[in-house]
């Protein structure tokens, strides 16, 4: 008894926090490759509300907090030093550009491609495994930068009927969670140069900024293997 | 802590009990549907013979379709229905967002024009049709209930005429005017209940061991309901009233009923090996077969002699080509070649003098690597089957292509891709001498064959015939590295020992 008194209280401790790992390739880490700026793909979030009915999406919460997530990432990035643009691939930007929105939706349809692969084999992204192809460099806002990066965030939002069922069955956690994946992809050879995927608890679609932690970890990490242009700059 | 776990299993079952007790609501719905004969067992017709055309038309202009029944109008809205109409919405408007719609005016027009001609006079509640293509190589067609009906460009690839594109759009149709997916909605709800206690049960039983937690875990990768009932296919009641108001409303407009029939016989056999476990309805639906018998016993009993209906391959062509050649592109982008040469031998057979279609044909025998054109029996086995998920699911595409050069015939099979791949762009630039696609295609071919001066001299001439073209950099960058390899490696620096 007194031993599953101990693992309950080290499962509520633990869950309590989010938990990030990350993965670099070995061209970043050992210098050859450097990224100073970088080009923020469309984010995508896809978010459910688990209840007693079973999964429901939300869509439009979905959509908002995509709104929401690349002021908090560029803002995050542009802190560390990097140097980013967030008009270049805008909605207005490809609504007004149909060539431009079919290549993004293409690269996005590559990424997730391999991000299947990545979620099983994450290590191997230290053996430089992973890689787009070098199309990313069809990209035309592509052009000056050193990396493109690809957000995607799935989470489940518990309702109140749900949370309280979830109570009384072990295995099923009752709380809300969101699981992000950040991609980090040479602008020029498609490489995957980075990967990391924090998860979040909490609900991200009413609070965005619960996510800010785990994000400015991912990429203060990332950092720290390859700093931002400024912060080359003011070294110098 | 044992009373716990018994605690558990009690309110699991308790939970359990409404659903096994209880009336699916939405039978009492469905219950017209199921009054349909059943065509596939009935030896008379499978519909109230119409006197005449202008009968049937005046019959599906009012919504009284030759005998099919008329649950829409007798549809009384529940917040259960709002709330998955203002779902659907958000999901409309999210799949915009996305830019996953094609953008072609002509093509949207085309289909709404169709599609409008299957729609009943009077708008139902709720509902604004709009008929449009996303680009997806997954060979479907889905409507939402608000009246969204949304064509795969897979789909489109797939089809050969208007009579067939037809069919399914008053298939599609009939799936919001007779209100489906709102009543499997429904349906779908209380059984997702079901699934839930289902899979706390897996869990808590002791006896389910890792076998409890699988169950759990497949029954926990469901997609959402409305992902489920739109895309995956409604139930066999649902498809088969849809299927018989598409066959009457294709005779109506005059139709070739057969191509109905045909067009699921086309989706049935695609080029690639279908891997997928969970097929969209339009691909491969279990009871794709038998939709093929009854449909093509109705067509017989409607249309005894169909000579004169209309089949509109031309109409169909003309407005669909450049969707199907981006969809060709798409196939290549994500590693299906043999779609993509499927579909450039379709577009050279429409239009054999245009060099553009012998470049597609280049590409898609350049990108099969050490496929063979088509799957041979081998790969068709459950066996290779297996294998192959198995393979792709751990390996990268460019790893599994070089994979296959390793196999049995692989490199043979490369030798015969790489020269008819070779002699498709010749033919292009027989048609074409100024065709800056076959030199990039030239160029890529030769890379692959190690051929690093004929590569960089192909793309070479590619960028002075499309020096803004949308892939410059990338072919740039291509040349720098060729030229990198090609050139000598600096003589290493003499070592200590040897001085």
């Amino acid at each position: 008894m007194r031993r599953e008194v101990l693992l309950a209280t080290a499962f509520v401790l633990t869950s309590c926090a989010s938990t990030l790992a990350q993965f670099v390739h070995p061209d970043l880490k050992s210098g050859k490759t450097r990224v100073h700026s970088i080009l923020l793909m469309p984010v995508q979030v896809q978010l459910n509300r688990v209840g007693m009915k079973g999964p429901e999406p939300m869509m439009e919460e979905s959509l908002d907090t995509e709104r929401a997530f690349v002021p908090l990432i560029v803002n995050i990035l542009q802190g560390l030093g990097y140097k980013v643009d967030p008009e270049a691939l805008a909605a207005a930007a490809l609504q007004s550009d149909t060539e431009l929105r079919y290549t993004v939706d293409e690269l996005q349809k590559r990424f997730d491609n391999e991000l299947a692969r990545m979620n099983e084999k994450a290590k191997d992204v230290r053996k430089g495994r992973f890689s787009l192809g070098d199309e990313v460099a069809n990209l035309p806002p592509g052009d000056g930068v050193d990396a493109l990066l690809f957000v995607r965030i799935s989470g489940q939002i518990l309702t109140g009927k749900r949370k309280a069922f979830d109570l009384l069955v072990p295995g099923y956690g009752a709380f809300d969670l969101a699981f992000i994946r950040f991609g980090l992809v040479d602008a020029k050879t498609g490489a995957v140069l980075y990967f990391a995927r924090p998860s979040v608890r909490g609900n991200i679609a009413d609070d965005p900024d619960k996510a800010d932690n785990a994000i400015r970890k991912s990429f203060e990490n990332l950092a720290k293997v390859s700093p931002g242009a400024a912060k080359v700059e003011a070294q110098k | 802590m044992r009373c716990y776990a018994k605690l558990r299993i009690i309110c699991s079952l308790l939970l359990l009990v409404p659903i096994l007790q209880g009336q699916n609501p939405s039978r009492a719905q469905t219950s017209a549907v199921s009054r349909l004969p059943d065509s596939t067992n009935s030896t008379a017709p499978p519909q109230p013979a119409a006197s005449d055309r202008d009968a049937a038309a005046e019959a599906a202009g009012s919504g009284k379709k030759l005998g099919v029944p008329l649950p829409a109008q007798t549809f009384k809205f529940e917040k259960v229905d709002l709330d998955l109409l203002s779902e659907v919405n958000a999901f409309d408007k999210f799949i915009e967002e996305k830019g996953w719609i094609d953008n072609d005016p002509e093509i949207n027009s085309y289909l709404k024009k169709i599609g409008l001609s299957f729609v009943p006079k009077e708008t139902p509640e709720n509902v604004t049709w709009s008929f449009r293509v996303i680009r997806d190589l997954e060979v479907n067609a889905f409507a939402l209930p608000n009246g969204s009906i949304y064509v795969n460009s897979g789909l489109l690839s797939r089809m050969e005429n208007e009579a067939q594109i037809s069919g399914v759009l008053a298939h599609e149709v009939t799936h919001v005017t007779n209100r489906h997916g709102y009543l499997e909605y429904r349906s779908m709800r209380k059984k997702m209940v079901a699934v839930d206690v289902l899979q706390a049960a897996a869990r808590v039983t002791p006896v389910g061991g890792f076998v409890g937690l699988g169950v759990a875990n497949a029954l926990g990768t469901l997609a959402p309901a409305i992902v489920m009932s739109t895309i995956f296919g409604y139930s066999r009641e649902l498809e088969h009233e849809a299927d018989v108001y598409a066959v009457n409303a294709l005779y109506v407009q005059g139709y070739d009923l057969r191509q109905f029939s045909r067009g699921f016989e086309l989706l049935r056999k695609g080029p690639e090996v279908d891997l997928s476990q969970q097929p969209v309805f339009w691909a491969s639906h279990p009871k794709l077969a038998s939709r093929v018998r009854y449909v093509a016993k109705m067509a017989e009993q409607l249309q005894p002699n169909p000579a004169g209906f209309r089949v509109d391959a031309q109409a169909y062509q003309d407005a669909t080509t450049n969707v199907i050649r981006q969809n060709a592109d798409l196939a290549l982008l994500l590693g299906q070649p043999r779609t993509a040469l499927a579909i450039a031998r379709r577009l050279i057979a429409d239009e054999p003098n245009d060099a553009g279609n012998f470049v597609l044909l280049g590409d898609a025998y350049r990108a099969l690597g050490a496929r063979t054109p088509s799957p041979d029996d081998a790969e068709l086995s459950e066996w290779a089957k297996d294998r192959t998920r198995d393979q792709l699911h751990k390996m990268t595409m460019v790893e599994y292509d070089r994979m296959l050069f390793k196999e049995k015939h692989g490199m043979e099979n490369w030798r015969l891709n790489s020269a008819q791949s070779d002699e498709a762009f010749h033919t292009a630039l027989r048609m074409d001498p100024n065709n800056a696609a076959a030199h990039r295609g030239l160029g890529l071919l030769a890379e692959r064959n190690d051929q690093t001066s004929v590569a960089i001299g192909e793309f070479e001439k590619y960028l002075q015939l499309a020096p803004s073209a949308r892939d410059s950099r990338q072919i740039k960058l291509r040349i720098a590295s060729l030229e990198k390899q090609a050139s000598p490696a600096p003589a290493p620096a003499q070592s200590k020992s040897t001085r």
